[in-house]
């Protein structure tokens, strides 16, 4: 059995004149929560597309689960489940006779499967509403249910969690590191950072139909943070200048506020607040982080 | 022979397939029920030939047939295209793809509910419409004839009608699923139904009855009419268009992308 859940090489897709995907690469392993990220038009969902066999690559293979994906296979995605970038169901149906339908689609799920989805998703007490009563909150709820239905391996979640209120994104985010937690992969896209940071095993990051960066989100936020000091504003050149001492670039942001950025992983923290204490640089406040948001932005705004 | 069951349930739990039943039996009644009032009101000595055709059995069961090809034909396939056009409108066929679902299968397969559907609905309003005329005839008062005894023409006629109107509504659908639009299935047939009636005008017969609403009209009058009148040709125009319909559906949707 391949380790990989998703390997794409070299995937081209144009829009006339536009080139969505230049030669996007993505490789995910099983078992992880990875998050796929991009800005707007970067690509994200045309991958997606890509990956659920309802658009061609221009150029590029693809392998589901270690299995080939070309245009017009349908066995490769039968270990798929996938909600592309808002749920799609008959509005004039409830929730159990859209899944019921659905599961005439492609391969057939285990009996029961529609009652333990329902379950699951937190919607057994309206699944027989209609859907048109339901909030975009609950039909998202019902999209990843729908895309749990053949209880696959891969999911392919498109911004799962839009629409639903705090209290639903702390639910989605268990739910998905729970399924991840049972085997399976979740590639998620989502625009909201905070949460992939608070999910995500790995991520990829992709811009202008390019893979920019991809790794072990862990690793990646450790390269990449920064320390934030604050001096007295008099103090802020003799900061800079033993900062720049220990190799470390440092600039001075706001006005005149005494602020410091460093932009060097949080882990040299207690080095860098040791060496100016030294210096005698009363350092007034300290903090320390990493965050995707910052990291997104520097990669993807250059 | 699953997605045959899917799509029968969400065919037969939509609304519109409901709307539209509801309609077309209303529809054929108050016809029926206003023709009548209008005979009644006639001399004596008028309208003898109409009343025959229109309430008179057998004769009635085709003029039945007829009018219901008329409505029921633009309604299928407004019905259809409809009920195909969502398919894009929902991404309903978008999700069915994603699962692995085959393409053209999902779509053959939903154009087969659309026909066993519409055999359901063209059932009872036929029933209901042979019921109505009964009731015209009654209260005209004139011979009815014996609706029984002209019983054997009827599986014939069902059949013809059933089949002209799958093909009316085949092209609502296929149009609809092509062009990704609801309301571009039962803009062709429409444009069908009136470009064959002004056409008349200027296309000779021979050509014309080569066109779909013609070739439908034509199935359904030779099955209504005396035994031995010439079935084969119209029959043969009505499935060539239901086929075609059914390919290019089959075939757009195998080689769509998907957004």
């Amino acid at each position: 059995m391949t380790e990989l859940a998703i390997r794409a090489e070299g995937l081209v897709r144009t829009y006339g004149a536009r080139r969505a995907l230049d030669g996007l690469d993505l490789t995910v392993p099983r078992g992880v929560v990875y998050g796929f990220l991009g800005p707007n038009g970067a690509g994200k969902t045309t991958t997606m597309r890509i990956l659920t066999g309802l658009i061609r690559q221009h150029a590029g293979t693809v392998e589901l689960l270690g299995r080939p994906l070309r245009w017009g296979d349908r066995e490769p995605l039968f270990d798929v489940g996938a909600l592309i970038e808002s749920p799609s169901f008959y509005p004039y149906l409830s929730a159990r006779d859209n899944l019921r339908v659905l599961a005439t689609t492609g391969p057939p799920p285990r009996p029961g499967r529609i009652g333990e989805v329902l379950e699951r998703v937190g919607l057994v007490d309206r699944a027989d509403d209609r859907l048109s009563t339901y909030s975009l909150g609950m039909k998202q709820r019902l999209g990843i249910g729908a895309a749990l239905l053949n209880d696959p391996p891969l999911l392919l979640l498109d911004e799962p969690a839009n629409g639903l209120d705090p209290a639903g994104i702390v639910e989605m985010r268990r739910m998905l590191q729970a399924l991840a937690g049972e085997g399976r992969t979740v590639l998620v896209s989502s625009h909201i950072l905070p949460e992939i940071q608070l999910m995500a095993d790995e991520v990829a990051i992709i811009a202008n139909g390019r893979l920019v960066r991809a790794g072990r989100l862990e690793e990646m936020l450790g390269a990449s943070g920064e320390v934030r000091v604050r001096v007295e504003p008099e103090s802020l050149p003799r900061a800079t200048a033993v900062l720049a001492g220990l190799g470390i670039a440092a600039a001075p942001n706001g006005h005149g506020t005494g602020w410091l950025t460093a932009a060097v992983g949080p882990d040299r923290a207690p080095e860098l607040n040791r060496a100016l204490v030294l210096a005698d640089v009363p350092v007034a406040e300290l903090t320390a982080g990493n965050d995707l948001e910052g990291l997104f932005l520097s990669l993807t705004e250059a | 022979m699953s997605l045959l069951r899917g799509s029968l349930r969400k065919i037969a739990l939509r609304p519109a397939t409901r709307i539209t039943l509801i309609v077309l039996l209303i529809l054929v009644v108050l016809v029926y029920l206003g023709l009548a009032a209008v005979m009644r009101a006639l001399p004596p000595d008028e309208g003898g030939a109409e009343l025959e055709a229109i309430f008179g059995f057998p004769d009635a069961f085709g003029t039945l047939a007829a009018l219901l090809l008329t409505f029921g034909g633009l309604a299928a396939a407004a019905w259809a295209g409809a009920l195909a056009g969502g398919e894009w409108t929902w991404n309903t066929f978008r999700s069915a793809v994603a699962r692995g679902s085959s393409r053209p299968g999902y779509v053959l397969w939903t154009l087969a509910a659309v026909a066993l559907a519409a055999l359901v609905g063209w059932l009872l309003v036929f029933a209901v419409g042979a019921g109505a005329a009964i009731a015209g005839g009654a209260i005209v008062g004139g011979p009815v004839g014996d609706p029984v005894a002209a019983a054997d023409r009827l599986p014939l006629l069902v059949l013809a009608g059933w089949w002209a109107v799958s093909m009316e509504a085949a092209i609502g659908f296929a149009v609809a699923f092509i062009a990704r639009s609801q309301i571009a299935g039962i803009a062709v047939v429409v444009a069908l139904y009136f470009g064959e009636q002004f056409g008349s005008i200027i296309i000779p017969p021979d050509l014309l009855r080569y066109a779909p609403v013609t070739a439908a009209n034509t199935l359904v009058s030779a099955a209504g009419g005396p035994p031995g009148t010439a079935l084969l040709a119209p029959l043969a125009v009505t499935t060539g268009y239901l086929v075609i319909a059914a390919a290019a559906a089959g075939l757009v949707a195998r080689r769509s992308e998907i957004s």
